[in-house]
């Protein structure tokens, strides 16, 4: 295991902006998950320090309440990751499983799952998002996540799918077969390890599509939180006109980096993985 | 070989309405079923508001939402589908009495003008990048677009029109924010006049950036990848064997069929885009059918809201149908 | 006899990242009007590359780093190696110098008719032709190749199996009159039948037109039947040449002699032979003979000194130093 790590950060090490992408993201989850324990978030109103410029008590300034930016940057980290991680570990999960059913059983199954799959492909998702967020309360993440994960497994499906179909013709699950060990253990002792390629890569963007369809929601005003995030930010520096003020552009710019430099990462080491885990793009 | 063709394309056109009326059906039992029902609402909300009677109450309702609440549920599904064929797709909760189809009507064509622009300014803008990018592999150019093409692909569209508000609206000043409100000025009248035209496109102006910032870099980097490819392939040692051009085998050899398997992500692109409008068009308040969709979920205006969302997502499935029609036009292997 | 194309002292590199690969070392061969010349030799040997040279046609990381290259016609003479890459479009390639590719190859653009292969070729090397006299020119050769012309030209490639496309290819490089028509293992990856058929209809284009072909192959049974002339090709170096029947029948080469010994015949009833050992690695060659690592024969002296082409009887060349006691 610490031999197989070993590999995986040399072999990372090779592909500059991958790992520049792995750096950031663990830094990023660093500052959400363990700052906020240090540094408490600013929820004061002070009406005389409202729109600071950036100062050594401030470093981002302060929003239109006078509260301090860089907190609530911190602390806004939490919820869309933890929106994002759960999003993809849902449709993941679905995408597996309905991909390895469909390839396994064929037939109507197969015809069933590919056509729903089909449909949730061509609907365009942010649309219908904002429909059923007219419908049902979104406040909770974890509501959210499940939502978000549900729509987001047609892809992922379809080639986890076309990986069955592939590797059921071929020896090792063959023998498994011979060997009469069973439906459950040639999915996933023998299918599931061929495929993490696969399903890593679906992981990371459905993470990413996720951050994009939560944060335009809450732009929107669609999801009614409570609680700080980075979309959040951007809605009131939005809504509240923090971007006409000079010294208030931070309140927009600095959450607009945060998921900017988020997804970036993301699709970085999304990218770098890809490298890894497919040896023959090594080459080039 | 023609029959083959019609065929295909024609399971195809099967397909297609088949999605159309799931998503139909969908929107129907949505409006029915769901926690907060909102014809049950609307009906509450006249009784305790105008103080009507529940029989006056529900009339009312069942006039607006085109439903007629006595009949059987099976029923009012066939009246709907009936409805819907015949283009009506009921009344405004708001604006009382303005049929939402021509509503949308008022709509849907700067939608289709700005994602359109955007979608071909972007496929073609993204196209030619990457193949420079392919033909210049390795040098500076290169890297400093794949970089570009790698940045803005990842931040989401919206981000980058927020960006691009503060960039030149605020801070630099080139773009007169308030000018812009709106897909048109308040007294030009649409008409095939230069003036309307003008104006027209001063308003999609920074919309249609906003869509192909957000989308080029990934038409770039797809493109650069296949054209590598290609030019790997036999038939380009081949042409060059047969003394063609540099022209030609650029444009007829490595550009048609690098181009070819973007077709596909085309499709994907289109519903992309029109997704992302929903959030663009309210940012930049440009009023097409985001804009639209976006206003009747915020003001519970569920008959607009649910007629905008049909209609959005027959657009995307009918540009999904076109799309694979050119595929199928272009690439002669997969008409069989 | 007249000489149609000389090639002198070619030496082509490819740079990669272990080093320089010395793909062709110094090679100088005349091609005379009117003959085949077999190249043989390994995979690896230098042969592909050699022809690609030829037309300049070398990929970005290969590069002609010495040698001339001459074309004759009507009593002309170009340097090909000197000319301009605008020139050699226009003027030489398929225009001069056709090459007809390796059948495995998808040596046509998928999404276009064959008539339109035709009609590009013709169009970009500024030759005036009206429609109908360009059609049935195209008809006539693809005749010629026993193919079916209206079919043919209204097909797109994946329409054509693996042997037709291969005709078409052939009817399509005769479409500008060349002089020189280079084949690259023209029927590999063919069934045997097609093999067949495409050496016949080779043979009879041969009888027909007062064409010159250099034929790569490392089929010897190929070589022998439509050659003329065979040279032998190691490590990047021609080793051996000579008219078929000498090569074939007297090799004088311990390498030329493993080949030929290596295919089996249905008149002799000896025991196949195969050389020992693999071909060498291009980066770090040996020093000496390249194939004094593989050869029964060698002496100290093939290991450090590289044996130059030697006279042995009318136009049959040598280069090893023991051929006279072999």
């Amino acid at each position: 295991m610490k031999e197989g790590l070993k590999i995986f950060l040399r072999q990372l090490l090779r592909n500059k902006v991958g790992f520049a992408g792995f750096v950031i993201l663990i830094l990023i989850i660093f500052m959400s998950f363990v700052l906020p324990i240090f540094i408490p978030l600013d929820t004061k109103v002070k009406i005389n320090e409202i729109y600071q410029p950036p100062s050594l008590k401030h470093p981002l300034g302060t929003d239109f309440q006078g509260r301090d930016i860089l907190s609530q940057i911190i602390h806004g980290g939490k919820d869309v990751i933890i929106v994002a991680v759960f999003a993809g570990v849902i449709g993941t999960t679905i995408a597996v499983s309905l991909g390895a059913l469909s390839g396994f059983a064929g037939g109507k199954t197969d015809m069933v799952i590919t056509s729903l799959a089909d449909i949730l492909l061509t609907i365009p998702h942010f649309p219908l998002l904002a429909v059923l967020a007219a419908f049902i309360r979104l406040s909770s993440p974890i509501g959210l996540a499940l939502l978000l994960g549900l729509l987001s497994w047609p892809g992922a499906m379809r080639a986890i799918r076309a990986q069955v179909l592939s590797l059921k013709e071929r020896d090792f699950v063959e023998a498994a077969r011979v060997l009469n060990l069973g439906t459950f253990h040639i999915i996933f002792k023998e299918i599931i390890p061929n495929m993490m390629n696969y399903i890593v890569m679906n992981f990371i963007f459905t993470m990413r599509s996720a951050v994009y369809s939560q944060v335009g929601l809450i732009i929107l005003g669609f999801v009614p939180y409570s609680s700080h995030n980075w979309g959040i930010m951007i809605y009131y520096a939005w809504t509240r006109g923090a971007i006409f003020y000079k010294n208030s552009v931070l309140y927009l710019l600095a959450p607009i980096s945060m998921i900017a430099l988020f997804q970036w990462s993301l699709v970085s080491f999304a990218r770098a993985l890809e490298g890894i885990f497919n040896p023959r793009l090594r080459e080039g | 070989m023609r029959k083959i063709f019609t065929h295909y394309l024609f399971k195809r056109f099967l397909r297609m309405i088949f999605v159309i009326y799931v998503v139909v059906t969908f929107t129907f039992f949505l409006i029915r079923f769901m926690p907060s029902n909102p014809v049950e609402i609307y009906i509450e909300n006249l009784m305790s508001n105008y103080s009507m009677s529940y029989e006056d109450a529900r009339n009312m309702a069942s006039s607006l939402f085109s439903i007629d609440l006595d009949t059987p549920l099976w029923k009012q599904y066939l009246i709907y589908l009936k409805n819907l064929l015949r283009g009506d797709l009921g009344k405004s909760i708001l604006s009382s009495n303005i049929p939402v189809a021509e509503m949308i009507s008022g709509f849907i064509p700067w939608t289709i003008f700005s994602v359109g622009a955007s979608l071909i300014i972007s496929f073609f803008l993204g196209i030619s990048l990457g193949m420079m990018m392919a033909y210049r592999r390795g040098g500076i150019l290169d890297h400093c677009m794949t970089t570009f093409a790698s940045i803005v692909s990842a931040i989401p569209s919206y981000l980058i029109g927020l960006l691009l508000i503060v960039l030149l609206g605020v801070q630099l000043k080139i773009v007169p924010l308030s000018y812009m409100r709106g897909s048109i000025s308040p007294g030009v009248k649409p008409g095939f006049n230069l003036k309307f035209f003008l104006d027209a496109l001063a308003h999609a102006a920074v919309p249609i950036t906003t869509y192909v910032i957000s989308t080029v870099g990934g038409w770039m980097l797809s493109m650069k990848g296949n054209t590598l490819n290609v030019l790997g392939e036999d038939y380009i040692t081949v042409a060059r064997a047969r003394g063609l051009k540099d022209r030609t085998i650029t444009f007829k050899y490595v550009g048609k069929n690098a181009m070819l398997p973007l077709m596909t992500s085309l499709a994907i692109s289109i519903g992309f885009i029109f997704g992302g409008s929903v959030i663009i068009e309210n940012i930049f308040v440009y009023k097409g059918m985001g804009w639209l969709l976006a206003q009747s979920i915020n003001s519970r205006d569920y008959t607009v809201m649910q007629g905008v969302f049909l209609i959005i997502t027959v657009s995307v499935v009918l540009a999904n149908f076109i799309a694979e029609l050119l595929y199928v036009k272009l690439d002669p292997r997969i008409r069989r | 006899m007249r000489t149609v194309l000389t090639v002198e002292n070619l030496k082509v590199e490819y740079s990669t990242k272990r080093g320089k690969v010395k793909a062709v070392r110094d090679v100088s061969v005349e091609l005379f009007e009117g003959e085949t010349l077999a190249v043989m030799g390994e995979s690896g040997s230098g042969k592909t590359t050699f022809a690609l040279a030829i037309l300049k046609l070398l990929p970005l990381s290969g590069k002609i780093s010495s040698g001339r290259i001459l074309y004759r016609k009507n009593g002309n003479e170009y340097d090909v190696s000197s000319m301009s890459e605008k020139e050699i479009k226009e003027k030489i390639r398929w225009k001069e110098i056709a090459m007809v590719f390796q059948a495995a190859q998808n040596s046509f653009n998928p999404l276009m008719k064959i008539w339109d292969h035709i009609k590009d070729t013709v169009k970009d090397h500024n030759i005036r032709m009206d429609k109908n006299t360009l059609l049935s020119k195209s008809e006539e050769l693809l005749k010629l190749l026993q193919l079916e012309p209206k079919r043919v030209l209204n097909a797109y490639p994946h329409e054509l199996s693996g042997g037709m496309k291969q005709r078409t290819l052939i009817a399509l490089s005769l479409i500008l009159d060349p002089s020189i028509l280079i084949l690259d293992e023209p029927t590999t990856a063919l069934d045997i039948l097609t093999q067949r058929n495409i050496l016949e209809l080779l043979k009879n284009i041969k009888k027909k037109m007062n064409l010159s072909m250099i034929l790569i192959s490392h089929d010897l049974a190929i070589a022998a039947e439509l050659a003329d002339r065979v040279a032998t090709f190691y490590a990047g170096v021609l080793i051996e040449i000579g008219s078929v029947f000498d090569v074939f029948y007297n090799p004088k080469h311990p390498y030329t002699k493993g080949l030929i010994n290596s295919v089996p015949t249905v008149s002799r009833d000896k025991q196949l032979y195969s050389i020992p050992g693999s071909p060498p690695d291009l980066v770090f060659l040996p020093s000496g003979c390249k194939f004094h690592p593989r050869c029964e024969y060698k002496v100290d002296r093939c290991e450090n000194e590289e044996p130059r082409l030697e006279y042995v009887e009318s136009d049959h060349y040598v280069a090893c130093w023991r051929w006279r006691e072999l």
